[in-house]
């Protein structure tokens, strides 16, 4: 009996037709969908990213290049801290003893106080 | 020229990569335009916000992958229903429509008799929740199953039938007391 009913609104459901879309929409969406740039978010998104990593990358070579600069200053090589530092040979024995200069130093700044 | 139109099916493009995406994207739009109008129609209850959300809809899948989708139709109709929805809770909060706003059918494809019987079926309709008004929708006018609807609009199938039978009864109830 229910099922009867029930296909009795759904005859009447499905004999009205529902609206269609109007045809111009189709044109506009099609045309909307041709139009070229449609991946330029993406490119955008791309070129942000890489000036950032850019930017991040000039970040941490001035911070490194100041930290060379106040070491330099520290130990006393003038050329050093114009920035005209030569190629190190060494680079494990030079880091080693920059450390234990700096240690030598901070403990005379200390001292001093 | 970069440009190029889909207009009328004749793409004039340089790229075979945009032409066969705006061919493809015709063929899907001709093959189930119909059954995403209705659903959002049913939802929005306005056709202006309905074609407003099928360009959405149609836009987002001409950048779609389809190789990666099983059922065009189900997957457009989940999307549909997800603009819908959204659009809907947009539209509360700037401009809510008023129940008799909403046009479901098309009076003008209909004989005078017809017109009549949509006009009380209308206001039926009017009636029930957007919830209840997709269900009757994707099962009368796109024969889907039950379980079908439940994965489209991601409800239990038992909510889904439960919808059906409450919008069918009120339906048939509202349809008995506007008969003349």
């Amino acid at each position: 009996m229910i099922h009867h009913e029930d296909a009795e609104v759904e005859e009447t459901l499905r004999s009205l037709s529902p609206a269609r879309p109007p045809d111009e929409l189709r044109q506009r969406i099609l045309r909307a969908a041709a139009r070229p740039g449609g991946s330029g978010r993406a490119w955008k998104r791309g070129l942000a990213y890489a000036l950032g990593l850019l930017a991040l990358v000039a970040l941490d070579v001035a911070v490194d290049s100041a930290q060379s600069a106040r070491i330099s200053q520290l130990i006393g090589d003038g050329r050093r801290a114009a920035g005209a530092a030569g190629p190190v040979r060494f680079p494990l024995r030079a880091f080693r003893e920059r450390q234990a200069m700096l240690l030598v130093m901070m403990e005379g700044e200390g001292r001093m106080r | 020229m970069d440009a190029f139109s889909c207009a009328e099916d004749s793409v004039e493009t340089d790229r075979p990569a945009a032409r066969r995406a705006c061919a493809s994207l015709a063929e899907l739009y001709d093959e189930h335009a119909r059954a995403v109008y209705r659903l959002l129609l049913a939802i929005l209850g306005s056709a202006e916000d309905a074609q407003d959300a099928m360009s959405e809809v149609f836009l987002k899948a001409a950048r779609q992958d389809w190789r990666r989708v099983r059922n065009p139709r189900a997957y457009l109709l989940a999307s549909a229903r997800h603009q819908a929805i959204s659009m809907l809770r947009r539209r509360k909060r700037e401009r809510p429509v008023a129940p008799s706003d909403i046009r479901f059918f098309d009076a003008g494809n209909l004989d005078p008799e017809h017109v009549a019987l949509a006009h009380r079926v209308e206001a039926a309709l009017r009636e029930l929740p957007p919830e209840q008004r997709e269900v009757v929708v994707l099962k009368v006018y796109e024969g889907l199953t039950f379980a079908e609807i439940a994965a489209i609009t991601r409800a239990r199938l038992n909510t889904v039938a439960s919808r059906y039978r409450y919008a069918v009864e009120r339906l048939r109830r509202a349809l008995k007391e506007l008969s003349p």
